[in-house]
């Protein structure tokens, strides 16, 4: 063992550790209380003891030990020593939610205040969850006195070939108390027929401890194929398990229990005032940088045959590097036609590497929504539709927290309370859709509810009072229901906990654009809303507009461009104080120019003598240049390694003929010239 | 105890020159990349003006600072001598590559410490807070910089920010 570096497998650790806290979560929502499908179980207790295995083994004892508890406990519905209801199913959720806070602790190498883990874990009668988490040892369970058991300790002859070590047990043991261990040697062989890899020896070990008989046998957990223990105790059995009477003083305890210590504890500081738990969720994940990915066997082979085929086109190529004969061309033009083809499929399959399935953001939702309705005392039916569609995985990181919100929004604005929903001649229980698919080069979700709609009337009322609107303004439907993502604007009438404290739909309009995406929302009074969210499938590869000032080549996302146009001259305006102005169709938009924004020089004097490409990012808005040149896709190579933020700038790229180019962020250059001016 | 031949002491350092207005001027080998021929980079807009822009190093979108410029050096001409010395440095975990353009390359010097003078007092000197020591070399000065200060100071201070810059991440 000595010699390996552990820490290089903490990652892979995490990373199945949190997969498994998936596993857990999404069972434990999936329990039919009143039919418990054991497979289920089964599953999810897996899921706990391979978590706990693998943070034993790396040394990550606050996460063993919770995990223990949470494995045992586990373990008693398995084995029904205790019963499941709906109480217990929300402390095991809050279980979760607490290991998921001390593993990604432990990830950025921290241990959690110890103080914490016991003050959530042992509320008030609710060692249910975890009941041996007494650590402090000072509040031990009455059922847990000091007690002395005989452990006959006889593995099989191959116990080492499973790369066990006694030994390790033996350290283990003598953590839980005292211990005596005694080996016997009845069955070692004479020297010739000795194999040295066999075990021939035997132990009895004699250990006294206050730990329940669970925690005893969970030594031995990891060979009990491979080795026979009897366990005995010496003074009467008094402690078998106490979990099952455990477990009903934790049902008796409010479900909100747990949850409601996590906000009090302090140095969680996760879990401000927001009590559907999955924010802390969220937040704490939001710091986790995630370095590795997990790809499918089948998509790196995809790769290296791909590759081969390059080798192959390259070899093709070198061939005919001095083509002089007419076959020859011929072999070349061909070769360079797979080489193109090469290009783009390799590009393809490096791009999918990095893609995942939306599922990951998906699978928190059934949470989010039972915790948020639980909590606002609604009932309401979530749905799920294109799980598998997949996504860049820097878009599904920073993806959750948008839809996040939007959901719980949707919850707490959108969805009545049934007694309403009735009076309206709706289904009693209110319908959230969630739906993601493909379109064009964009990945589409949509969120959409049945509920109340958005009310017209008090949106415009809201937005005179914040001064976003005049009273005289004439709006559309849709120019009214897009006030609701304007800074600060929220209609709520009274602050719930759940949404309305400030950062509303701003935000998340904000992060959308952010990463190069939109936001739009339909909506029908009474009906329901629909949140449209429109992102690009991956941020390493973009459509680009080329475009060119004077002697530098600007790149302009294609996603934010509406038109190009030749600036007219009967459509030009310019107001007093230089704001230029340009009437497109009705509306009168902002001229940006590039050239004076940029402190660069331009071919062209006049405005009139520009072209303009007409974006919409905040605002819809033209951005003079003097040529507009070809569109291709680019790849987005980030300049925050050696830049401090550029605002109007979100990358560079390199250009076929070697140049690099950078790629314009209309909507902070919009903000910027608006600034300047 | 320490041999008298300069190449076995462990106090000397391997410096490459170049030169700058006339100077010379030393860097840690060890940081030295690779030296390129000077060619025009992409300027990135709203950076101080010693910023020339990024140059494309095989892929990789490396920043380019005209040192001269940096040291108010007003003689900024290029010529066929002009070079782009590319230096890796390490900041915490990251590695960065930055380009810094000089008039010339001149030579690889050992410069041992007790070849190296003392520093006076140069406030007010552009270079003044990248100055490590100063060397001579048959007679010659030759001015050791830190590069990583040099690099990295370079990008940092002096840029333009603009209120947008704050509000950017909300």
């Amino acid at each position: 063992m000595s010699g390996i570096d552990l820490s290089q497998f903490h990652e892979v650790f995490f990373e199945e550790s949190f997969e498994g806290l998936g596993v857990l979560e999404s069972g434990l929502l999936n329990l039919d209380v009143s039919a418990p499908d054991a497979n289920l179980i089964n599953n999810m207790f897996r899921a706990a003891h391979s978590i706990k295995g693998g943070a034993a083994t790396f040394g990550f004892q606050q996460v063993a030990e919770f995990t223990h508890g949470l494995e045992s406990l586990l373990d008693d519905i398995r084995s029904h020593a205790c019963e499941i209801n709906d109480d217990l199913v929300q402390n095991l959720l809050s279980s979760v939610d607490r290991l998921r806070n001390i593993l990604s602790a432990a990830r950025a190498g921290e241990v959690l205040d110890e103080r914490i883990p016991i003050a959530v874990s042992t509320p008030p009668g609710e060692q249910a969850t975890v009941p041996q988490e007494d650590a402090s040892g000072s509040v031990a369970a009455p059922s847990s006195t000091s007690q002395t058991w005989n452990i006959d300790f006889v593995p099989a002859a191959h116990l080492f070939l499973g790369g066990h070590d006694p030994f390790r047990m033996f350290r283990e043991l003598k953590n839980l108390g005292e211990l005596v261990v005694r080996a016997g040697c009845d069955k070692l062989p004479k020297l010739d027929q000795f194999n040295p890899e066999n075990c021939y020896l035997m132990w009895q070990l004699t250990l006294t401890t206050d730990a329940p008989r669970a925690e005893i046998e969970e030594v031995f957990e990891w060979i009990d194929d491979e080795a026979s223990i009897t366990l005995t105790p010496v003074a009467e059995e008094q402690d078998v398990l106490s979990a099952g009477t455990e477990a009903d003083t934790g049902a008796e305890s409010p479900a909100s229990e747990p949850v409601a210590i996590l906000q009090e504890t302090p140095g969680v500081g996760v879990a401000d005032t927001d009590p559907a738990g999955s924010s802390v969720i969220t937040q704490s994940f939001a710091h986790a940088e995630v370095t590795s990915i997990r790809v499918n066997i089948e998509r790196v082979d995809q790769l290296v045959n791909l590759v081969g085929e390059l080798v192959i086109t390259q070899s093709m190529l070198t061939r005919c590097k001095e083509a002089t004969t007419r076959e020859e061309m011929e072999i070349l033009t061909r070769g360079i036609e797979r080489l193109e083809e090469n290009t783009r499929e390799l590009q393809e399959h490096t791009m999918r590497i990095r893609m995942l399935p939306i599922d990951t953001v998906f699978q928190r939702l059934p949470r989010l929504v039972r915790d948020v309705s639980r909590n606002l005392g609604k009932d309401v039916e979530l749905i799920i539709s294109g799980a598998q569609t997949e996504v860049d995985k820097t878009v599904l990181e920073r993806i959750t927290d948008p839809l996040t919100h939007l959901i719980r929004n949707s919850l707490d604005h959108g969805i009545e309370q049934s007694s309403v929903r009735e009076v309206a001649g709706k289904p009693s229980r209110g319908k959230i859709e969630v739906k993601a698919y493909h379109e064009g080069g964009s990945i589409v979700l949509e969120v959409t509810d049945d509920g109340a709609g958005l009310n017209k009337r008090r949106i415009l009322d809201k937005a005179i009072a914040s001064g976003l609107i005049t009273a005289v303004e004439e709006l559309s439907d849709a120019q009214i229901h897009n006030l609701i993502f304007g800074a600060g604007f929220s209609t709520a009438e009274h602050l719930s906990e759940v949404s309305g404290r400030g950062v509303g739909m701003d935000v998340v309009k904000n992060n959308i654009e952010q990463l190069g995406g939109t936001i739009q929302v339909e909506s029908e009074e009474g009906v329901g809303s629909r949140f449209i969210i429109k992102l690009p499938l991956t941020l390493a590869i973009i459509e680009g507009q080329l475009v060119r000032v004077g002697d530098d080549i600007f790149v302009i996302p294609l996603l934010n461009i509406i038109e190009s146009t030749r600036v007219s001259q009967q459509l030009y305006g310019n107001i007093a104080g230089g704001t230029e102005t340009y009437r497109l169709q009705d509306d009168y938009i902002r001229m940006v120019h590039l050239r004076d924004l940029y402190n660069i020089r331009s071919d062209y004097e006049k405005a009139s003598d520009a072209i303009m490409v007409i974006t919409n990012a905040t605002e819809v808005f033209g951005i003079l240049v003097d040529e507009v040149l070809g569109q291709q896709q680019v790849v987005v190579k980030s300049l925050e390694t050696n830049f401090k933020l550029i605002p109007t700038v979100s990358g560079a790229t390199i250009l076929g003929d070697g140049t690099v180019a950078m790629i314009l962020d209309v909507v902070n250059l919009y903000r910027a010239s608006v600034e300047v001016a | 105890m320490k041999t008298q031949d300069p190449m076995q002491t462990h106090d000397q350092k391997q410096y490459l020159t170049f030169k700058l207005d006339g100077e010379e001027y030393g860097i840690d080998i060890l940081a030295v990349q690779e030296i390129r021929s000077y060619e025009p980079a992409t300027r990135v807009p709203k950076t101080a003006r010693h910023i020339l822009g990024v140059i494309n190093l095989r892929g990789e979108v490396v920043p380019i600072v005209d040192l001269r410029i940096r040291f108010n050096i007003p003689n900024q001409g290029i010529d066929k001598n002009t070079v782009i010395i590319l230096v890796k440095i390490a900041d915490e975990k990251k590695a960065r590559t930055v380009g810094m353009v000089v008039d010339a390359v001149s030579d690889v010097h050992v410069i041992a410490e007790e070849d190296m003078g003392t520093v006076p007092n140069l406030k007010g000197a552009m270079a003044d807070d990248y100055i490590t020591g100063i060397g001579t070399i048959n007679g010659k000065m030759i001015i050791l910089l830190d590069v990583s200060l040099v690099a990295h100071a370079a990008l940092i201070e002096d840029m333009v920010s603009k209120p947008a810059a704050e509000e950017e991440p909300a």
